[in-house]
């Protein structure tokens, strides 16, 4: 697989996990059996056939997505409750407090960030957890 | 994500590139769909897109990204 076939050596001596990975690399590369009448491409798991398409792509998203009932929508915004809860609420079920799952997503933090952030919550489901508990 | 699109900013190791600080914010958001940002089911275009090795002439086992989003090269 591109370059050409090289007489090679390790630098230094290989710690014993090391080992088992070289072990381990041949026995994954075994599968791969190199076709010249083949170009090398990307293939879409959800579609192998007729390849990507929106459409398709948009449909998967759409049924993987958690649905949230109506009757769920419907009593976030009920009048009787105050507009400052129901908007919790609202971002709530949309997924959309920051909490740090969220920030790490949007790339505000890195996942090995590991300062204590006030006030900034684990996921989703910590909040949901904790809910119940009240 | 497929080689002919190869983005403003090109690719290296079969991934399209992110470019700098100064990118568009749509591109950024375009090269963070592979991160599954924003869509709530995790990285759902890295989980369905497979690279499949036919004569190998575009596979490069020390500089493309294989598992773990960085190359075998050091």
């Amino acid at each position: 697989m591109g370059g050409r076939r090289k007489c090679l050596g390790w630098r230094r001596r290989l710690l014993a996990w090391e080992k088992d990975s070289v072990r381990e690399c041949p026995a994954l590369l075994n599968n791969v059996i190199l076709q010249d009448n083949i170009q090398d491409y990307w293939r879409w798991l959800l579609d192998p056939i007729h390849d990507y398409s929106v459409c398709e792509t948009y449909c998967f998203l759409t049924s993987v997505d958690e649905p949230v009932a109506d009757g769920e929508n419907n009593n976030v915004w009920h009048k009787l409750v105050p507009s400052k809860v129901s908007l919790f609420a609202w971002r709530l079920l949309q997924d959309r407090i920051p909490t740090r799952s969220n920030l790490v997503m949007r790339h505000v933090l890195q996942p090995n960030d590991n300062f204590v952030l006030e006030g900034v919550v684990s996921s989703r489901r910590r909040i949901i957890s904790s809910l119940v508990v009240i | 994500m497929v080689p002919s699109v190869k983005g403003p900013y090109g690719e290296e190791g079969c991934r399209i590139q992110e470019g700098g600080r100064n990118t568009s914010a749509w591109w950024r958001m375009m090269c963070h769909v592979r991160e599954g940002v924003g869509s709530g089911v995790g990285s759902w275009f890295d989980d369905n897109i497979r690279w499949v090795v036919g004569n190998g002439r575009n596979t490069f086992f020390w500089t493309n990204n294989w598992l773990g989003g960085a190359p075998l090269k050091l």
